[in-house]
């Protein structure tokens, strides 16, 4: 991931995309947690909230694979299918952790 | 009019009323720009901003106002004016005209405030990085119902709304809808969706809202959007 390129589609200078891309690490985890919690529990709905949070950020910051992945788990809980989510959820853990990596980096 | 002609005190500024009996604001206008060598400043006051716009041009009329008039939004029509007017008189050299113009702009643009309706941490923080970085003022509002509150408190404060549609609490189409049932139709409204899904754009249309931009947010269709509907409605 190229911070700086990244931020210069936005009109941002490096840093202050390296604090947007922070800020969505810190938000979206704990909207990650929402929808680990949310399958365990059924609530569709929660799911369905959660992934439509982390895909909006996401899709903003250019962080398309992220929003991808996030909108289909969205999509899918908004049918109310919370089966066959895990490999998607996995998928998306894996990015987080990518992103993180980046950011400390 | 004809008596300020006659003891030659020079008028600054004119304020026109388009609908007025005997003489139409358009019959005044084109009187006062064939008998003044150099005319005053010449603003149209009307009802019906859109219709009326392009015979103003042609007439010579250098600013627009809707009626009912809002003293922000006048006064700061009547500074930008007299700004270009004094530009005018001062610097010939056309580079140096540009630039001016372009300061004019950009002071102009430090007076236009923005609200924005979103309730997502990143996306609140990413528009007021974007548009502050254009020049503009943001403020945020967390959701549909601290929209309406926030606008409702100042409502003189804020030139435009950019609306998330899905949010918690009161969501965009809610909060639009009640801001014109509120009696705030003037502010322009921008819906911003994740769906671009059709019928979306006329569900944000009938809650009252202006126009309508899908998400991710692009950094120049949001800032068209504020050239369209904040500068170009002004006449500027």
């Amino acid at each position: 991931m190229n911070f700086k390129e990244m931020g210069a589609n936005l009109g941002l200078e490096e840093d202050e995309y390296r604090e947007l891309v922070e800020l969505f690490v810190e938000s979206g985890s704990s909207d990650f947690k929402n929808i680990v919690d949310g399958l365990a529990a059924g609530d569709a709905d929660k799911v369905m909230r959660s992934a439509h949070t982390i895909k909006g950020a996401s899709g903003n910051l250019g962080l398309a694979d992220v929003s991808d992945v996030a909108r289909a788990i969205e999509e899918r809980a908004m049918k109310n299918r919370l089966d066959d989510l895990d490999q998607s959820v996995q998928t998306l853990k894996g990015q987080f952790e990518i992103i993180q990596a980046f950011v400390n980096g | 009019l004809k008596k300020a002609q006659e003891i030659n005190e020079p008028v600054d500024i004119c304020l026109i009323d388009l609908n007025m009996p005997d003489i139409s604001g358009y019959d005044v206008a084109e009187k006062i720009r064939d008998e003044f060598e150099t005319p005053p400043i010449m603003i149209a006051l009307s009802s019906t901003l859109e219709r009326d716009a392009s015979k103003c041009n042609e007439l010579g009329f250098n600013g627009f106002q809707a009626k009912p008039v809002r003293r922000k939004r006048l006064l700061q029509m009547i500074g930008r004016l007299l700004g270009e007017v004094a530009k005018k008189a001062h610097e010939d050299e056309s580079k140096r005209k540009m630039h001016t113009q372009y300061s004019v702009r950009e002071a102009m643009k430090q007076s236009v405030s923005i609200l924005l309706a979103e309730d997502n941490v990143v996306n609140q923080k990413l528009a007021t990085l974007m548009l502050g970085k254009a020049g503009y003022q943001v403020a945020i509002a967390g959701n549909g119902k601290e929209a309406v509150e926030k606008y409702s408190a100042e409502p003189d404060k804020y030139d435009l709304i950019f609306m998330d549609v899905q949010m918690p609490e009161m969501d965009g189409k809610e909060a639009a809808r009640r801001l014109r049932d509120l009696g705030y139709t003037d502010v322009p409204i921008i819906a911003l969706t994740a769906h671009a899904m059709k019928g979306d754009r006329e569900m944000c249309i009938d809650a009252g809202m202006n126009d309508y931009t899908t998400k991710p947010i692009k950094r120049d269709k949001v800032l068209d959007i504020i050239t369209k509907y904040v500068f170009n409605r002004s006449g500027a």
